[in-house]
This record gives C-alpha cells, sequence and structure tokens, in this order.
C-alpha cells in the first residue's frame, strides 16, 4: 500500500515536470541590494568574486569606446537601471553573453563579431538582462532547492517502504532524482524562453527592429549548418527533456510569432559597424583558432553581405582558405588576397601572403611585385628580412 | 540504540579542532624584527541545506573573515614581528595580484597533494613548494620579509539537515553534516617558499562566525607557527 503511493508520488513528479515553468512577475526595482543573510545575498557574495576576476582577466577587452558602445546599448534598451549594471567584454571567440544576479554583464567579442547590428546585440543584452531582472538565477536555486529535497524525501520514502514490505523499491528513488534534473532543466527553459520575450519587448520598445531578434539565431543556424565537424552540425537536431536551453528552431519561431505585425525599426548597421570596426581584425584572427573553417567562411561572407571592410574580410577569407588546405584552396587563398589588396582597408600582410602564394603556384613576377609593394607599405615591419630574403631568392632564379 | 551511540561518538570525537602541520625542513624561521604581512583571510561559507546543497551566506562570510583577521592580529600581538594588513581587493592588480592568485593556485595544490590521497611523485620526499623568486616583488611593495595567508571553506547544517541527519542514522545511513576547513600558509617573499602550512578542521567551540569561536580555530591553527 506504501509502495503503491510512493510509487504515484513518482510518477506524479514526473508528470509535473511537463508543467513546471516560472511565473513572470513584476521586475526586480532598480537599485535593489539583497540582505547579506537572504539566499540572493550570498549569490551576490558569490558573484562579486566572479567579478573581481573578471576584471582581471588577460580576455578584457578595455577599449574605452568599444566599452562606451556597449554600456550605451544596454542604457539604451534598459535606462532605469543603467546606473547598476556593469559591462566587460571578453575577447573570446564563442557567441556568448551572461550576466549575473548581482548585475555584471559579460559579453564575449565572438558576440560582437556575429551580431550583425546594432538591434541583434540590444536583443542578446535585452534578452540577459531579462534573467536579471526576473531574478533567474535565485528562483533556479530554489527550484533546484526544492526538488533535491523532493527527492530526498521519496528516495527515503522508498527505503523504508522497500525495507517495511522487504521489496527492492531503490528504481523509485532513481526515478525521483531524474524526474528533479529534468525538472529542473525544463525549468531552465522556460526562464530562457522568458529572457527571450524581456529582450525582445526592450529592443523592440527602444526603436529597433523586431526581425533582429529571430535574425540572430537565424544566423546562428546557418552557421552551425556550414559548420566542418559533424557534432557541431548535428548539435541542434537533438531535443531532450534534460536541455537547459529551447532549441534554436523553437526560439526563432517563437521570436518570429512576437515579431508578426509589429511596425518595422531601426537596424543601425552601420553605426554597429563603426564601433566592432577597430576590432574587426583580431577577432577575425581569433575565430580561427576555432578551426572551423567552413563557418568561419560562413560568417565571412555574411560579414561581407552589408558591403563593408572588404579589405579585411577579403584578407581573412585568404587566411581561411591558406589554412583549410583542400584542393583548390591555394587558388582560393590567392584569390581572396589579391581581391583584399584592391580595397582601401585591405591589411598590409595582405600583399606578403599574395607573394608567397604567387611564388608557390609558379608566378615569379606577380610574386616580386606583391612582396614589393609589401616592402614599400611595411615600413616598420619585423618581418621585412623575411620578405627580402624571399625576393632575393626570387631574383637569383634564372 | 546501538546506532545512536555510535553517532554520539562520532560527534565527540569531531569535539575539537584538529590540525595537521607541514614545514619545509631546511629554512629557518623568521628572525626577530622581521616584518610580516596578514593577507586578509579568503573565506567562504555556507548553509548545508537538507537535501545537501551548499547554500552560499554572504553575512556568515562577512563575520567569519573580519573575526578571523581580528583573531589572527591578536595571536600574533605578543611575537616580536612586525605585522601589516593587507586587503588584497585594493591589491589584485599587476604582479602583486598575480602572486597572490598564485598563492590561492598553490595552497590549493598543497591541499590536495600533500594532504590528499594522491602524492605527486615529485613531491614525495620533504615539503618543498614555492610561488618562485617573483615573489620578491610583494616583498618590495609592502616592505616585508614573509606573507602569512589564511583560506577557509566550509559549510554549516541547517536545521532541517540535522533532522534529516536523524531520520537517516536511525535507518542505518550516515550523511554529512557539514564542516569547515582551513588552511593557514607563511611564505617566505624573498625566495618564495611556503615554510610553514597548517591545515585544521573546525571543531564545534570553533565556530568562525562568532568572535570566540574565530580565535579557539585561529589560535590552534597558529599553536606550532614559527612566529
Amino acid at each position: 500500500m506504501i509502495s503503491r503511493s510512493v510509487a504515484t508520488l513518482a510518477a506524479g513528479l514526473l508528470l509535473a515536470t511537463a508543467s513546471a515553468a516560472p511565473a513572470l512577475a513584476q521586475h526586480r526595482a532598480p537599485g535593489l541590494v539583497p540582505d547579506p543573510a537572504s539566499v540572493e545575498g550570498g549569490l551576490w557574495g558569490l558573484m562579486q568574486r566572479t567579478e573581481e576576476d573578471a576584471k582581471h582577466s588577460a580576455d578584457l577587452n578595455t577599449d574605452p569606446a568599444l566599452n562606451d558602445y556597449v554600456r550605451g546599448v544596454v542604457c539604451r534598451i534598459a535606462s532605469e537601471y543603467c546606473g547598476e549594471i556593469r559591462v566587460y567584454i571578453m575577447d573570446r571567440p564563442l557567441l556568448n553573453a551572461s550576466m549575473a544576479p548581482n548585475g555584471y554583464i559579460e559579453v564575449w567579442s565572438g558576440l560582437l563579431l556575429r551580431a550583425e547590428n546594432e538591434a541583434q546585440l540590444a536583443f542578446v543584452l535585452g534578452h540577459e538582462l531579462g534573467h536579471f531582472l526576473e531574478n533567474h538565477s535565485l528562483e533556479q536555486w530554489n527550484t533546484q532547492k526544492t526538488w533535491a529535497t523532493a527527492a530526498l524525501v521519496i528516495t527515503v520514502g522508498a527505503g523504508v517502504a522497500g525495507a517495511y514490505y522487504n521489496v527492492n523499491l531503490s528504481g523509485i528513488g532513481d526515478i525521483a532524482y531524474l524526474a528533479a534534473i529534468s525538472s529542473v532543466m525544463s525549468y531552465s527553459r522556460g526562464q530562457e524562453s522568458q529572457a527571450d520575450a524581456i529582450g525582445f519587448e526592450r529592443m523592440v520598445a527602444a526603436g529597433l527592429e523586431p526581425t533582429a531578434a529571430a535574425g540572430i539565431w537565424r544566423q546562428q543556424q546557418e552557421e552551425t549548418r556550414a559548420s566542418s565537424f559533424r557534432s557541431v552540425r548535428q548539435s541542434e537536431a537533438m531535443g531532450s527533456i534534460f536541455r537547459s536551453h529551447p532549441l534554436t528552431a523553437e526560439r526563432v519561431a517563437a521570436l518570429d510569432a512576437l515579431a508578426r505585425g509589429r511596425p518595422g525599426g531601426l537596424e543601425e548597421r552601420e553605426r554597429y559597424r563603426a564601433a566592432i570596426r577597430p576590432h574587426l581584425a583580431a577577432w577575425l584572427a581569433d575565430d580561427l583558432s576555432r578551426r572551423d573553417f567552413n563557418a568561419s567562411l560562413a560568417l565571412t561572407e555574411r560579414l561581407e553581405r552589408d558591403g563593408m571592410d572588404l579589405g579585411v574580410l577579403e584578407f581573412h577569407r585568404g587566411q581561411i582558405h591558406r589554412q583549410r588546405r583542400e584542393d583548390g584552396d591555394l587558388e582560393l587563398a590567392r584569390d581572396a588576397y589579391l581581391t583584399s589588396t584592391q580595397y582601401e582597408d585591405a591589411p598590409v600582410g595582405a600583399w606578403r601572403e599574395l607573394g608567397d602564394l604567387q611564388a608557390r603556384l609558379g608566378d615569379p613576377g606577380a610574386a616580386r611585385l606583391a612582396w614589393r609593394t609589401y616592402l614599400d607599405r611595411a615600413t616598420t615591419a619585423d618581418d621585412r628580412w623575411i620578405v627580402e630574403d624571399s625576393l632575393t631568392g626570387l631574383e637569383a632564379k634564372p | 540504540m546501538k546506532r545512536l551511540l555510535i553517532v554520539v561518538a562520532c560527534l565527540l570525537a569531531a569535539a575539537c579542532t584538529t590540525t595537521s602541520t607541514k614545514a619545509a625542513l631546511s629554512v629557518t624561521p623568521p628572525s626577530p624584527g622581521a616584518t610580516i604581512i596578514l593577507i586578509k583571510p579568503d573565506i567562504e561559507l555556507s548553509l548545508l541545506t537538507a537535501a545537501g546543497m551548499s547554500e552560499p551566506r554572504a553575512d556568515w562570510t562577512a563575520d567569519a573573515v573580519a573575526n578571523v583577521q581580528t583573531s589572527l592580529e591578536r595571536a600574533v600581538s605578543s611575537s616580536s614581528h612586525t605585522f601589516r594588513a593587507v586587503d588584497p581587493a585594493g591589491a589584485m592588480e599587476g604582479q602583486s595580484g598575480q602572486l597572490l592568485r598564485l598563492h590561492e593556485a598553490v595552497g590549493n595544490s598543497i591541499l590536495v597533494f600533500e594532504y590528499g590521497l594522491m602524492p605527486l611523485p615529485t613531491h614525495a620526499g620533504a615539503f618543498n613548494w614555492t610561488l618562485g623568486e617573483g615573489a620578491q616583488s610583494l616583498a618590495e611593495q609592502y616592505d616585508a620579509d614573509y606573507a602569512l595567508f589564511t583560506f577557509g571553506r566550509g559549510n554549516y547544517a541547517s536545521s532541517a539537515r540535522v533532522a534529516t541527519f536523524v531520520v537517516l542514522s536511525a535507518l542505518g545511513v550516515g550523511i554529512p553534516l557539514g564542516g569547515q576547513q582551513v588552511f593557514t600558509s607563511l611564505v617566505d617573499l624573498r625566495t618564495g617558499q611556503v615554510i610553514w602550512f597548517n591545515v585544521g578542521v573546525a571543531g564545534p567551540q570553533a565556530d568562525m562566525r562568532n568572535p570566540e569561536g574565530a580565535q579557539s580555530l585561529v589560535d590552534s591553527m597558529m599553536k606550532g607557527a614559527p612566529l
């Protein structure tokens, strides 16, 4: 009898996981500081340490202009919280941003490189802000605590009942723990959807383009599909009750639904590109360290669509092909470097690489021309002697 | 009844702070009049919930840091050395910040490899750990000869946890009731060498959340210190 009621309880737990979702409450008041004796105060204490680490991280990007710009976007969508939110930009080549419950936000360069315009950045920042405004870390903690306790109670109950009736009911304990984990993950997915909605509304209220929200996820899907790695290409296909985030396809559909019928807004493409331009070359080079060449190519093509920064982007395309080394990559790399040199913003290295490839592809005349141009332009480069030596070697040949 | 007795025996066995010291063999202790910086203790305390989650408590942490700091200053006040308190929060920039972080890494490595189950083959013999000669920059910055570090982590059982403990004990299942571990280390800033290291597990009388408990803990920790 007892064992049956314990089993019913466990089954009820599993069913409850389907309906566990966070309730949208009123946003936290601006400037709120929790009592140090509260759970939230404890989380703040931990996060202050993490924030100290962020402040002294070697990855921290301290360019004042870029920091002012990103902080400006935060204030554009959340002016009432503008004073209490701290922004840290990290030079890390992955699409990521995160917000801590004590009000500091980390924005990774991989996100800044992938956002196409200010509206997209504002949406992602608004999403992170949503977690902060709705106290999601605290809710998540309390949910975990509740489910952990429930699972403990059921496990003990099953143990007692099992001992009494002399049967092994440890399976019920396992079910209770799995139910607890899946329900916490389901709760987390609910929070993500909620944060998406908050980010969307805040971005639109700031006069920005509603379709930008789904746009950044579509771009990410495109890049994922283009990846050189099968595991990355397949990563999106598997839904699971143990996932912390909803599938990108579901998020896109939800954000499309939100954007339907809304009047258009500003994208701020040029303003955005102008803000990240000084870092574009360095971030692209960082992106190559992932060695996901096909994804990098997809990203480069997308960034080229706006017709800006073509010298830098074509040089990067050359770098990708040169390092990928598949059939025909030498020629593709040469063509990309050659195209790059046609633009005002071509990095000086484009002529060095172009000379190298022309020499390897058997055109010494073109190689000589490119290297000479490099030496003319790169008057203070450390590697001049290498190029001079290559040039001498080329001229010594009959 | 028998189980309950075992439980009581376990509790009594942990009734006082236990420490375990390691010291570098070849190093002489600080000479009289040496200047020693007391780095502000790095302590984090939390509440152990019924199901065994550690819930951070900022108030306990702040109290413990202040209490341990005061107790440390009192413990060394009668010594012939000069002591100066340093708060790392204001010193995390540049190379000194790197060294403070390095000490955290070295201290935790000592904890794992000198006190843990897996000794490092390269550290099998004498106690020999160092921050390297770069520690001299701390010596210059603070005009000091030695630095004393304190690091503490731990949790205290909630009443719900204690109730769970009692219920499960009756069923013959043991669960941890929380505990606090502290280490202190004395570093020679001229050479970077960790010359003295002590690890303690706080007993019930050494609750660092209150001043008396913190004093008891610090006294046990500093008993054999070469200061």
